[in-house]
């Protein structure tokens, strides 16, 4: 740092000069503190930063052998076939429901469950329930979608019980018009549990005389609930909104993959498993990479504009 | 400054070491030396020990190549580690490092795509040179020979040419046949009546109308389509002598109008789409399943492990039931050859390699493919080879227990149908000698070679139109759409995503082949 502040030979203005020599009077104060810094800011170098200088991929025909420097140069031909894809509208919009459907019914899950678990009293049972609701996180996607698969056949216990109400026995999976709704089902059923330990943790550190005070005013619980914690976890609720919002086209693929039929295709086929089909014919890395940029290009536009909106309407955001 | 260059040096060894793991020459130790081998060299190919560096993923055992390095003088170390398991990310992982290793076994496509770019030799240029077993192989047999060579002319890798005729077969339970009084389906109309008795009479004897006649693990009902003079996917129409793809023709329509009909009577298998790969134990293990297309060695298994449990089970092999022609026939057949060795441009030893694939065209290179070391493996019996006992009690799978040893590994070399024949079950041995002896199998279809532009609009293309095929399909079988009604927007939407295009290229493609095949 020394070295850059004092080499400069150009004049400079007094402030880009004052700030210099405000960092290093800093560094040389806190060294230890910025010693700790390194190994992050490495960490960001060479695993987040670094690999942007493959994003250039996106703009050629790659080959793994000729590598990133060999390959040659098509401008924007790997975004030109992305769009121009027959099937783009319908995978754009199969992606954004779905994305939508996991916005409306799998965020607000996790943080009912938070609450929920938050007025249980007896700590074992507490600690018991929350254990049983993490499990379903590290049962495999496989083991999942086939369990699904199973409930939904023709004989499955999903046909069992419906067909005492006097249904005809089908298979669910079959019928594109259900296709959100159990993968929705399957990723509720999988994640709450394990995604409502950050709001759980928002909870534990709400300070208890706000529930002593508001109880002394003559809030029953539900108000309790409304007035003091809502307000208190929503910072958390919007940052995990936020970030939400950042992988908005990037639903999960391999899920998707496991459970889909040509047959429901058209509610399950996203833009990523369509990707998927099209480099699995010839491996198509620019391609994948372009489309990687463009759900980038989107994701980034998207926190951008709900932070900017959250600062203004709720006073709390992530910058 | 100093203390940052040192940990990004340091962090960068720690990658380098875990990326660089294929790019070892560890070509000094050739010395380390093995107790029981006494050099041989009836085969030399080389004065002084040279050991080529391979690329083998999957089960690889060592002792056939080490036999084959005794013999010729040219050992192989394999470079993956054992531990590997994905085959595409070690592929990739060793083409980025930029490091190939001398020898080469990969998927001839994938080979290809590599080849144009200058990574692999093109071994045409030397055969004729170099090696004498491949170039007598090639010229007698001139549709492989153009199987294997690409669009621009040359060979750039030359496969594990498969033998044996036979793929899949169908298979009936025999035993509800002969409760029913009824005799194996030789016609589509017979097919018929008997899965409609499978499914009305209860063969099964449980009371309840809960059998599934007709189910196929492969989810895409080529056992009854194929009944209707078509093939799956792309294929050579002998007629015309083109290609045409079996799912853009008036006899798919029939075959789908008369499938529709039939799942919608219960004669296939309601969840054929998503059962996926257990199919056979599931439906056959509950007593339920009727009849599939499948393949002969893994299909037979299940008289052996059902028979205690299910009485008088007999899942048996039948003749192909008669295509509306009248012919009876088999669509499944095997490749000409999908792997083999290729030779790495960057390699010293081009033409050691070479003569090594040589080694593997020549008598004693074919019998130690096949059958293993003698005295080790097996032994001539009348002149001819025959596992040992030890070997053929192995309690592993028949591939495992080969590729452990070394046997039959995708090397450059030729199957010997013999050899699997040793291993078979009498029910599959039955299956396929029903299916050789009337000469039912097709011939393996050519084997396409495409240029990189070709290639790329391929990818684009026909993933829009496989999609909106395999959509179709589904939703015209379950009932979803009516095929009569669609069939004109179905062609018109295939033309309009490209396939007059896709069709062409392929026939280009196979003109391209006819011509390497006549020369």
């Amino acid at each position: 740092m020394r070295t850059e502040s004092t080499s400069v030979k150009i004049p400079v203005n007094s402030k880009f000069k004052s700030y210099f020599s405000a960092l290093y009077r800093d560094v040389k104060r806190d060294k230890a503190l910025y010693a700790l810094l390194i190994l992050p800011v490495l960490y960001f170098v060479l695993f987040h930063y670094k690999p942007m200088y493959g994003l250039q991929m996106a703009f050629q025909d790659y080959s793994l052998y000729k590598g990133i420097d060999g390959s040659k140069w098509v401008g924007f031909e790997n975004f030109r076939m992305f769009f121009e894809s027959p099937y783009f509208l319908r995978t754009l919009k199969n992606t954004v429901l779905i994305s939508l459907y996991q916005l409306v019914f799998a965020f607000p899950a996790p943080i009912i469950l938070a609450v929920l678990f938050n007025e249980v009293i007896g700590k074992r049972l507490k600690k018991a329930f929350q254990t049983a609701c993490y499990i379903p996180h590290f049962v495999s996607a496989v083991i999942v979608t086939g369990l699904v698969t199973r409930f939904c056949a023709t004989n499955g216990i999903v046909n069992v019980i419906a067909s005492l109400f006097g249904a005809e026995k089908q298979n669910y999976l079959t019928m594109p018009e259900y296709f959100r709704g159990i993968y929705t089902f399957m990723t509720v059923w999988q994640n709450t549990g394990f995604d409502s330990i950050i709001y759980s943790a928002a909870l534990m550190s709400v300070d208890t005389s706000l529930y002593e005070a508001a109880s002394i005013d003559g809030a029953n619980k539900w108000k309790r609930m409304v007035h003091v914690t809502f307000p208190s976890i929503l910072p958390t609720i919007v940052t995990m909104f936020i970030i939400k919002l950042g992988n908005f086209l990037n639903v999960g693929a391999d899920n998707i993959i496991l459970l889909y039929q040509p047959v429901t295709y058209e509610t399950a086929d996203t833009i990523s498993t369509y990707i998927y089909r099209v480099g699995l014919e010839n491996s198509q890395y620019s391609l994948a990479a372009a489309v990687g940029l463009v759900n980038g290009i989107v994701g980034l536009i998207l926190v951008y504009v709900s932070n900017y909106v959250s600062r203004r309407v709720t006073e709390s955001s992530l910058w | 400054m100093k203390l940052t260059k040192k940990i990004i040096s340091a962090a960068l060894a720690a990658t380098l070491m875990v990326v660089s793991f294929s790019g070892c020459s560890e070509k000094e130790n050739t010395n380390v030396e093995r107790t029981n081998d006494t050099p041989d060299l009836a085969y030399k190919i080389s004065d002084k020990k040279i050991t080529l560096d391979l690329f083998y993923t999957g089960t690889y055992g060592s002792a056939v190549d080490d036999e084959a390095g005794r013999l010729t003088n040219i050992y192989v170390k394999n470079v993956v580690p054992a531990s590997t398991t994905d085959a595409t990310n070690a592929y990739n992982v060793m083409l980025a490092s930029g490091n190939i290793p001398d020898l080469v076994s990969y998927s001839i496509t994938d080979i290809e795509k590599e080849a144009f770019e200058g990574a692999f030799v093109a071994l045409d240029e030397y055969i004729d040179e170099l090696a004498p077993n491949i170039k007598k192989f090639l010229d007698e047999n001139p549709d492989k020979k153009a199987s294997i060579t690409s669009y621009d002319g040359h060979i750039y890798s030359i496969p594990l040419f498969e033998a044996g005729e036979t793929a899949a077969g169908y298979y009936i339970r025999q035993d509800w046949l002969d409760k029913l009084g009824l005799k194996a389906p030789t016609t589509v109309d017979e097919l018929y009546t008997v899965l409609k008795a499978f499914k009305e009479q209860d063969p099964n004897g449980n009371g309840i109308q809960d059998e599934i006649p007709f189910f196929q693990r492969s989810m895409n009902l080529m056992g009854i389509i194929s009944r209707f003079d078509l093939k799956d996917g792309f294929y050579v129409d002998e007629s015309s002598d083109s290609i045409v793809h079996g799912k853009y023709s008036e006899k798919y329509k029939m075959a789908i109008e008369t499938i529709s009909k039939w799942y919608k009577e219960g004669l296939i298998d309601p969840d054929i789409f998503t059962r996926g790969s257990n199919a056979r134990e599931e439906l056959l293990g509950n007593d339920i399943g009727g009849m599939t297309h499948d393949w002969f060695a893994s299909t037979s298994r299940y008289n052996e492990q059902l028979k205690d449990k299910i009485e008088g089970f007999n899942f048996a092999p039948v003749a192909p039931p008669a295509d509306i022609n009248g012919k009876v026939w088999e669509s499944s057949a095997r490749m000409v050859g999908v792997r083999g060795y290729a030779v790495s441009a960057d390699s010293e030893y081009i033409e050691e390699a070479i003569k090594y694939m040589d080694f593997w065209f020549s008598e004693p290179g074919l019998i130690l493919q096949s059958y293993g070391v003698e005295g080790k493996h097996f032994n001539y019996v009348d002149g001819a080879p025959v596992f040992t006992d030890e070997y053929l009690s192995s309690t592993k799978s028949m591939n495992e227990a080969w590729a452990s040893e070394g046997i039959t590994l995708y090397r450059s070399s030729v199957q010997n149908f013999d050899a699997e024949r040793q291993w078979m079950a009498p029910a599959a041995l039955e299956g396929a000698k029903l299916y050789i002896d009337n000469g039912y199998c097709s011939k393996p279809q050519p084997q396409l070679s495409f240029s990189p532009d070709e290639k790329k609009v391929l990818s684009t293309k026909w993933t829009a139109v496989d999609t909106y095929m395999k959509e179709m399909e589904q939703k015209w079988i379950l009932g979803k759409n009516d095929v009569v009604a669609d069939w004109n927007e179905y062609i018109e939407t295939c033309k309009s995503f490209g396939m007059e295009e896709i069709l062409k290229i392929y026939n280009d493609a196979y003109t391209r082949y006819k011509e390497v095949k006549s020369k």
